[in-house]
Parts: C-alpha cells; structure tokens; sequence
C-alpha cells in the first residue's frame, strides 16, 4: 500500500494518507459486504442512513465498525445554512464518531436545510467573502465539538449563483485554509462542474490546497442533454478517470471512495468498479504499488 | 432595485431559493431573481421535491399501488405543500402523511376509503418499527417474560394485515392481489423480529392476545392457568408460541 510522501498540514498529521479504497455501505449489500469484500479496504457510511436508526442498521453498522475502517460522510450537516447549527443532528453525528471511531467526518460545502425547512438536497452557496466568513467559523465550532478532523468536500453544483467575488475553486480553498480543515476532494464533481461551468478541470486540481486533501470521492454521472447531472448511479466515465489519474499525479495517494447511490448494483459489479478504480492507482503509482486486486478499466 | 436583481445578497439569494425549493416561486420566477438558466434553477426544485416523492411511495407502497397514478400524484403535492419537511432524516418526513390522508380525503384522491388510511398506518408502523431505538434484549439478560419493546398494536375496522400480506406475496408474484375486504374488526400487532431484525405484523389471534396478556399484566403462569381454566402446560406452550412469533420474549431456561 503506497504511502503519500506529499507534506501534509499540521491538524492532519498522523492521519492514514495511502492508497486505500473503498465503498460505501448500503442497505441491499448489508448481508453481503462482511463476506464479499475482496479489495475494500475501507467503507464509508453516510450518516444519515445510520444515525436514527436502531434495528438491523445499528446491528450491521457496529459488524462493520467492527470489521473495517471506517470514514464518515453526511449530507445534512448543512454547514452552509444561515440556520442554527441543529444540536439533535450534532449530537447523533457525535454518537456515530464514539461508536465508529473514524480518521475524520466529512460534508458538503453547501446547505442543505434553512428557515427551519430541511431539503435533502445540497444547495450552492454564492461565492463571496460574506460566506467564506459565514462557512469558515461554522467549520471550525463543528471540528473543535466534534473532536475530530472534517473535511469539506466541493458539491455539484448547477447554477451559479449571482454576486460571485471569486471563483468556486477560490472559495473552496479560502473555507480550507481558513477553517483550518480537511479537503475531501470528489474528483466526479470537478469533472461535472468544470463541464457545467466552463472551467479546465486541471487548473481547479491544480489550484488545491494539496496537503489539506485527504480523500476522493469517485462515481458517476448522467448527461441530461443541456448539462451533466451528479447521479451516482452508473459507472464512473473515461473522462472522470482521466482525471482521477491526473489528480493522483499532483495530489498523490489518499483514501478513496467508489459512491454509487442510487440505482445501486449487485455487489459483484460495485466491486468490480472498485477494481478499475484500484487499477488507475496502478496505471500513475506501478503495478507493484497498489495491492492486488486491480483491473485495467476496458 | 436594478443592483438588488442582480447582486442580491447572501440571505436573499437564500430566501428565494427557500420559495423556489418549497415551490412557492415558479423556476422562471426564480431565475429571474437570480441570474441563471431557468432549467439549471428547475432541477433543484425537482431534487427537493422527489426526496419527499420517493420517501412517501417507500414508505406507503401498498397505499401507492392501491391508488390511480393521478390520484397518488395529487396526494403527494398537497402532503408536499401541507408539511414542509422539518426532520434531517429523510423517512421521518413521511410521518404525518395517515394525518394528511384523513385531512384532505377524497377532495384531493376521490378514490380514497377508510380502508386505504388503515393500510398507510400499517405500512408507516413497519417502518417505525424497523427504525425504532429500542432494543431487545438478549436471551441471557432477561429474568422472566417480557413483551418484545419494539411491539406496535393497531386496532383496525378492515383485515389489513391478512389483505397487506396477500397482496405482497401476489404482486411479487406479478398477480394483482386480493380484492378491498369487507369490514371486519382487526387487531395487529406490529413487531421487530428478534433474530433477523426486520419489522413484522402478526393479526392477533386469541393464543397471542392470552400471551399478552399475561405478560403485560405480570400474571404468573400458575394464576394464568387457574383464570383460564386450563393446565400449565398449556400456559407455557402459549407463551413459548408468542416467543416463535416474537410477540414476548422468554429466557433462555424458560
């Protein structure tokens, strides 16, 4: 397992940074994954799936804390939000790192809920200095409570919003840096916004804060006909690992993550998916790098 | 005013998407005020939209299958519209629709009965079930018989649950399942199974009602026997019965 030799800020020193892979773990593989796990170093559980729940989901969640490495991963911390920051969610968050005992958590530069209504959904924040502010002190209350590192990771997003004083990789960066927080880097939505939003995917990962990043995110993507939307339902496209390699060159190994929410596969094809993801590791790093088993995508 | 169309600031661009997300303003009105393509501005509304679409149709997915497209399509943007989403989790969100089905009735959905309200509140008490904290205890930790804390009971005026199961195993089966049943009083108790975890519904029979009953009230088998007027041997074979289905939950020297 390569190790990254890459310099790494001091809040996220003696974290593992290595060629490790995983997947994340959802409900239709909640039998299968503690027998068919070959090449899965890790899961990732979303939270939100676990932390209300008692019953087969809390039973299978503590087999698997038992069993592999476990990061964390939310979509409604809504760190954005103007709201209050919700103490019930803080505290089943907090609940979930005790019982997992995870390297970091992570979420989603974006909100999700607002004026006491929860979405479901990550909203875009508009690109300014008010918000950099707003985000990067919310940042810092949930990583000092929380007890652990978190890292913010780029959302999808589809429209800009107006009033930008900066670009989004600008604003992600300025969060990072001020928050003093980890970078979880979804290579899949580089790709999906630099296709939305007109930008060279290269000069956004480029731009990285590389020593703040400590995972990727991989998944794939639909075509809607005007624009590329961020399902996580299919397989992760050639464009997507072009760029994964790419990432891997200038960022180096860290921990990474195959999403595939919706439409979700058997787990021969979620694994097999792994596998190529494992084999572009093995195309940047040497074949002799990246433990077995890997596959060259076709 | 023109400055404000154009660079409005961080908390009205966040009210106006709040409208756009709750569908209180319209894609184009909301991209107006915003600056960007109607369709990039629609897809949000969609997202939001479809989470709370596709938590009610999981969660109610007899009732949705019992109802004409149209007729579910209306029940769900009015629940949308009537319950703004308030809980982070996702399912918990689908929790006032029984209430929304007896408050809107057959205005919204003229096909709506009784019966279907009663089915909703089956399928939502599995899922309470299923997701409930609560937690049964081991074997080895119980002194003596105990109801299983996961234990929902419904009283209903339809067999919902011998018609939800018939007509389960027939549409898995590709069939259409059995006919509306006429009205006929129902008790069903709703439960998490203790070895696979998965919620469960049992219509109460006698046997189970007598095991309930016993162990709620904390009468002794011997008391049982003697109120029952049967020996007990049979007290326990009941309770032991109860035990299988996982209404009570016995110690391992039972």
């Amino acid at each position: 397992m390569v190790s990254n030799p890459r310099p790494v800020a001091p809040r996220l020193a003696g974290l593992p940074r290595d060629a490790s892979f995983g997947v994340g773990l959802r409900r239709p593989h909640f039998n299968g994954i503690f027998d068919s796990n070959d090449g899965l170093d890790f899961l990732e559980i979303l939270v939100e799936n676990f932390m209300m729940f008692g019953g087969r989901a809390r039973d299978v969640l503590r087999r698997a804390a038992e069993r592999f490495p476990i990061v964390l991963h939310g979509v409604n911390l809504s760190i954005g939000s103007i709201d209050p920051l919700n103490e019930e969610y803080l505290s089943a968050l907090k609940e979930m790192i005790d019982l997992c005992k995870p390297p970091w958590f992570s979420d989603h530069l974006s909100y999700s809920s607002a004026f006491g209504i929860e979405y479901h959904d990550l909203v875009p924040l508009p690109f300014t200095e008010e918000v950099v502010d707003h985000v990067a002190g919310r940042v810092r209350e949930v990583q000092a409570r929380m007890g652990i590192p978190f890292l913010l990771e780029n959302p999808s997003y589809y429209a800009e919003l107006p009033g930008a004083e900066m670009t989004e990789a600008e604003f992600l960066r300025e969060i990072v840096l001020r928050s003093d927080c980890g970078l979880l880097l979804d290579v899949n939505n580089v790709y999906v916004n630099a296709q939305n939003h007109g930008y060279d995917p290269r000069e956004y990962i480029d731009f990285m804060p590389a020593d703040r990043v400590m995972q990727y995110h991989m998944a794939g993507h639909d075509d809607s006909g005007a624009f590329l939307v961020d399902t996580h339902g299919t397989h992760i496209l050639p464009g997507v690992y072009d760029l994964f390699e790419y990432t891997l060159e200038q960022v180096g190994p860290v921990w990474t993550l195959l999403e595939w929410d919706n439409n979700i596969p058997s787990l021969d094809v979620l694994l097999k998916e792994n596998r190529f993801v494992r084999g572009a590791a093995a195309q940047v790093f040497g074949e002799d790098a990246i433990a077995p088993p890997w596959e060259k995508r076709p | 005013m023109i400055k404000e169309r154009t660079n409005p600031g961080f908390r009205t661009v966040m009210e106006t998407m709040h409208k756009l997300l709750r569908a209180e303003l319209s894609p184009a009105e909301a991209a107006a005020i915003l600056n960007a393509p109607v369709e990039r501005v629609a897809i949000y509304q969609d997202f939001v939209r479809n989470h709370i679409r596709n938590a009610l149709a999981k969660n109610y997915e007899v009732v949705a299958d019992l109802l004409p497209d149209q007729e579910w399509d209306a029940l769900v943007e009015s629940y949308f519209a009537a319950h703004p989403a308030l809980d982070f989790e996702l399912n918990a969100n689908a929790g006032r629709f029984c209430e929304h089905l007896a408050d809107v009735g057959p205005a919204v959905a003229p096909s709506l009965q009784d019966f279907h309200r009663e089915v909703a509140e089956l399928e939502w008490s599995e899922w309470l079930v299923y997701s409930t904290r609560e937690e049964i205890p081991s074997l080895s930790a119980v002194t003596g018989p105990l109801l299983n804390p996961t234990l929902i009971i419904l009283e209903f005026n339809y067999p919902v649950a011998d018609f939800v199961a018939a007509r389960r195993q027939a549409r898995s089966q590709g069939e259409d399942g059995p006919e509306f049943p006429a009205p006929a009083a129902q008790m069903v108790f709703v439960l998490r199974d203790p070895d696979s975890l998965l919620a469960m519904f049992l219509p109460a029979s006698d046997r189970h009602l007598f095991a309930f009953k016993l162990v709620h009230d904390e009468i002794s088998i011997t008391d049982a026997a003697e109120l029952a007027d049967v020996d007990e041997a049979t007290v326990r074979t009941i309770l032991v019965e109860a035990a299988a289905d996982g209404l009570v939950i016995l110690p391992e020297d039972f």
